[in-house]
């Protein structure tokens, strides 16, 4: 069986490298290296060593300019050769919230046009001006090319925290573009328990084009096009909790994959019992990824 | 020619059809301090870029890392502050001289990966510009109690139109 080897980044205030690097040890991965940005910028490593990078959770340089900035500002200054060639050369990149943010603010996501490297979108901060932490339900896109969300359940079940989670899009016209492309991997939704005679003028607002569960006609039926507060916990245009490009092998989202590798991070696994960990899929569709391209 | 070293101010603030979060919960804890006159907040972003920038080099750093290109704008203020309509205030805090700026560092840090080599030092600080029938009296409370910790930093408030 072919070897897989994933690439954590490190950077000054990444704090989420190490749970990361569990999930991926967990799924299957022969060798995972959490390592600093700067063996690669110094040349001591090399980005081809590895067949996934993985860009994790964390405030890197403290988010102090925003969510990423500074971060995606270096990758794009020191590494931007590196990466091109890593993605050249059909080879994955994950982003998790922080790394999430790193790559919309690079450009490599939602990348609607091959090779693209114009911030066709950002992550700002949360309408509620507060950090959200605390577990969010999922749809995941069938149709998307996705290949970290591939054979997924449709509804997953994922633990959030940020403060700068709001996906908005420099213009309509990228918003066009990224319902036929696939782009939106993961949306926000609504409860499955939320559904009929829970406040439902706002309950029954869903992304556009997906009915939640048990929402359907209820009360006056009008979809606004957005999952409301706090089930959305940002105020993301349509809905969105992670993208990927128009390839699927870059791919980023607000949500904590990692926090879900275990069936006891479940909140009600002793209610509930134990299934499978829906962010533990995620790093196996990787990595079973690489073992099928090699 | 190179460019002479001097001090260029930067505000960056959300567009207006952008929430702005930090405002609107500004808006709630004045209103929280018994001042009912308070109509809106915005929350403004200070740059204090100290060395010698062109003008392309001044424009890297603005757009290329203090402003989100999607939801923020930014302008060059002067010395006279905040552009502020009558009927507004302006408030600026700044760190009192000698407090460590660690988003100064790291803006500092994100000028030079874009490289620009002139940049010598950044301070930061916030602005506001408070909407709203309000006496002096009132936006030094509000400085004082909310928005300044007077113990590193500094504020100043002037009312528009004057």
């Amino acid at each position: 069986m072919s070897k897989t080897s994933v690439l954590i980044l490190r950077a000054a205030g990444i704090n989420c490298d190490e749970e990361t690097a569990h999930a991926f040890r967990l799924a299957g991965a022969d060798r995972v290296d959490p390592i600093h940005i700067n063996a690669f910028i110094q040349g001591r490593r090399r980005l081809s060593e590895y067949d996934v990078l993985v860009l994790s959770g964390g405030f890197s340089y403290g988010d102090d300019l925003s969510g990423g900035k500074v971060l995606a500002n270096e990758m794009q200054s020191k590494l931007m050769e590196d990466v091109e060639t890593f993605i050249g050369d059909g080879k994955l990149i994950l982003g998790i919230c922080n790394g999430f943010q790193v790559l919309v603010k690079m450009g490599l996501l939602p990348r609607t046009e091959p090779g693209g490297r114009r911030q066709e979108a950002t992550v700002f901060y949360n309408d509620s001006g507060k950090f959200e932490c605390r577990w969010v339900y999922l749809r995941r896109n069938p149709d998307s090319p996705c290949v970290f969300t591939r054979d997924m359940p449709e509804t997953i079940y994922i633990p959030v925290a940020n403060g700068e989670g709001k996906v908005m899009l420099a213009s309509e016209e990228v918003r066009t573009r990224l319902g036929p492309g696939g782009h939106i991997a993961l949306q926000y939704i609504n409860p499955p328990w939320a559904g009929a005679g829970v406040a439902a003028r706002e309950i029954t607002a869903v992304p556009a084009g997906m009915a939640a569960e048990g929402t359907a006609g209820a009360d006056d039926g009008e979809a606004t096009g957005e999952t409301p507060y706090p089930w959305s916990p940002n105020g993301s245009v349509d809905a969105i909790a992670g993208i990927c490009d128009a390839t699927g092998r870059i791919f980023g989202l607000m949500p904590h994959p990692e926090r879900y590798t275990h069936p006891t991070h479940h909140p009600r696994w002793t209610r509930e019992g134990c299934r499978e960990p829906d962010g533990l899929h995620i790093f196996r569709n990787a990595v079973n990824h690489v073992r099928g391209a090699q | 020619m190179a460019a002479e070293s001097k001090t260029r101010r930067i505000a960056v603030v959300n567009r207006k059809d952008v929430v702005d979060a930090v405002g609107e919960g500004l808006r709630g804890d004045i209103l929280d301090l018994g001042i009912a006159g308070i109509e809106g907040v915005r929350h403004v972003r200070l740059y204090a870029l100290h060395g010698a920038l062109s003008a392309t080099e001044l424009d890297r750093i603005t757009t290329g890392l203090l402003t989100d290109p999607v939801t923020q704008e930014h302008l060059e203020i002067a010395d006279g502050g905040l552009p502020v309509a009558p009927g507004e205030w302006g408030v600026e805090v700044w760190f009192r001289p000698g407090v460590t700026d660690a988003v100064g560092e790291t803006a500092l840090k994100g000028s030079r990966d874009l490289g620009v080599a002139g940049i010598e030092s950044v301070d930061t600080g916030r602005g506001y510009i408070l909407a709203g029938p309000l006496i002096r009296s009132q936006v030094d409370t509000i400085c004082r109690r909310l928005l300044a910790n007077d113990v590193i930093e500094r504020y100043a408030c002037y009312e528009g139109g004057q």
